[in-house]
């Protein structure tokens, strides 16, 4: 059973670069979190401010924003990777996360090898990865390709293989951040086939981007964060209407 | 943030649920060995042949300023130095725990000793490799280390131990400061010179013998050495690894309780 449960999450980073001597700007960016100082004078950026959110089995959420809005970092924490500063966190479920296309793929090695070494961390077995590997090769549609060296690649290839990989993993929780626009028409086509059967076996689906079209393929809910904070949320047309609104641009662009 | 008991339980569960991770870290330590020497012909070989190389000459030049019979010298610098090896790249590696796999922290929620055991067992293969030219060296010189080589395996069992809370340690101090990987691999240059493996410890006097005495890496060595010789380790040297290792975990487990959650935003 998938659930995800946040309660009032707050997420602060530190930053350990040198302050630079610009400067300060009197107007309030548009982007990023919002920075502040910390008590020894660190800088702190707010990535996400008392967020809370519920999502249960066959939920697929997309996350609207804008750059720096706290895609990513809520993603993080959901799975588990960041621990928020304050607020808590309930997941139920395996989790997938597939947040940087590069992960877990080593470039000299072949691409058959990585399907191993990226579904290893998955925390798939061997054995599970021999009965699989096939089914990987051929949703990936690399074919020859898959024995060459993974410097070979494009980038939509290693975006194929990325994909393939996570969602053939038995897991319950998918994140996705902003990679299945990588791929070509085709292969979108058949990335959406599979989260959509993903999705039927009631697991849960959440997906960062900002390819409106992609999101309401695949997405059934959405939130728009901004600042870190939930700006609105409910069934994915009337959201993405709200967030063009907001943005000045035609809903159905992109 | 505070520390306390359920904290440091979350450190011990930590270390048992990387041992899970089996596969993986076994898959990847492995791999760290191959590709190390990716598309050279004899590979991991390499290491094997360069502990040749080094004992030859070394052996053939020190073996002679010390005055010592080569069939004495030569099994007392290879084991010496195969273990320093080892040792060596338990610290170097052990500080680099945490920022050598800062993509792999930031993307993929596995236990953080997962990269710890990794790097123990990648460094067991490659003492396996080396271990090759103890076995000529043995076989060569007519040592033979029987019946205490078998004090060997809880003597790895304790540096591995040790391996585990080190890398945690210093992994943990050097994501946050990373001058102290800067410091480490000048003071373990400066320790393989102060610790007796080029030299024989009982070839100190005087004040000297506090390099002996009062070094952590000459008990560690002897721990190794003696049963690969064929004697048994003296209690003393039991002694003072296991109290070590007592130590080290005790210092270690409150401060990586403390700061742990903070390793994805510093790495």
């Amino acid at each position: 059973m998938a659930l995800i449960k946040l309660e009032n999450i707050t997420l602060e980073f530190p930053v350990q670069a040198s302050k630079s001597d610009r400067r300060q700007s009197s107007k309030e960016s548009h982007i990023g979190g919002q920075l502040s100082q910390g008590q020894s004078g660190q800088m702190v950026v707010r990535a996400l401010d008392q967020l809370s959110l519920t999502l249960g089995p066959g939920d697929r959420l997309a996350l609207l924003g804008h750059n720096g809005a706290g895609k990513s970092t809520l993603l993080r924490v959901m799975a588990k990777l960041y621990p928020p500063t304050h607020g808590r966190v309930t997941v139920q479920g395996r989790v997938a996360p597939l947040l940087n296309l590069g992960f877990g793929l080593d470039m000299d090695s072949t691409g058959y090898d990585n399907i191993f070494i990226r579904g290893l961390y998955l925390g798939m077995s061997k054995a599970d990865l021999k009965k699989k590997a096939d089914a990987i090769a051929e949703f990936s549609e690399l074919g020859d390709f898959l024995d060459l060296p993974m410097r070979t690649y494009s980038s939509g290839m290693r975006a194929r293989l990325a994909f393939a990989i996570s969602t053939h993993v038995e897991t319950d929780i998918l994140l996705l951040d902003e990679v299945v626009a990588t791929g070509d028409a085709r292969f979108l086509k058949k990335a959406n086939e599979q989260l959509e059967s993903f999705a039927r076996d009631s697991k849960l689906l959440v997906l960062a981007s900002h390819s409106n079209k992609v999101l309401r393929d695949l997405c059934n809910k959405a939130v728009i964060l901004e600042h870190g904070r939930i700006k609105a949320s409910g069934p994915i047309d009337e959201v993405i209407e709200t967030y063009a609104a907001s943005m000045g641009v035609d809903a159905n662009d992109g | 943030m505070r520390t306390n008991g359920s904290n440091m339980l979350d450190v011990l569960q930590e270390v048992r649920d990387g041992w899970r991770w089996r596969e993986l870290w076994m898959t990847l330590g492995w791999r760290d060995v191959q590709t190390r020497h990716r598309r050279s012909s004899i590979g991991p070989f390499w290491n094997t042949l360069s502990l040749a190389f080094f004992v030859t000459c070394i052996g053939s030049l020190y073996g002679g300023i010390m005055s010592h019979p080569m069939s004495d010298y030569i099994p007392h610098l290879v084991t010496g130095y195969m273990v320093w090896v080892f040792l060596n790249a338990l610290v170097l590696e052990g500080k680099d725990a945490f920022v050598g796999n800062a993509t792999a922290i930031r993307e993929i929620p596995v236990p953080r000793t997962v990269y710890i055991y990794k790097l123990l067992w990648k460094n067991l293969i490659i003492l396996g490799f080396n271990s090759f030219v103890y076995v000529a060296v043995v076989i060569l010189y007519g040592v033979s280390p029987f019946p205490s080589v078998i004090l060997l395996l809880p003597a790895l069992m304790l540096v591995f131990l040790n391996g585990i809370w080190v890398a945690l340690l210093l992994g943990l101090i050097n994501v946050r400061h990373r001058d102290l990987g800067q410091m480490i691999p000048n003071a373990m240059r400066l320790a393989f010179f102060v610790t007796p493996i080029l030299w024989y410890p009982d070839s100190v006097t005087g004040i000297r013998t506090i390099f002996v005495d009062f070094n952590p890496f000459y008990y560690f060595i002897e721990l190794l050495r003696a049963p690969l010789l064929g004697h048994a380790p003296t209690t003393l040297v039991w002694a003072v690894a296991i109290g070590i290792t007592a130590i080290g975990w005790g210092v270690t487990v409150p401060i990586y309780a403390h700061w742990r959650r903070r390793i994805a935003f510093w790495v």
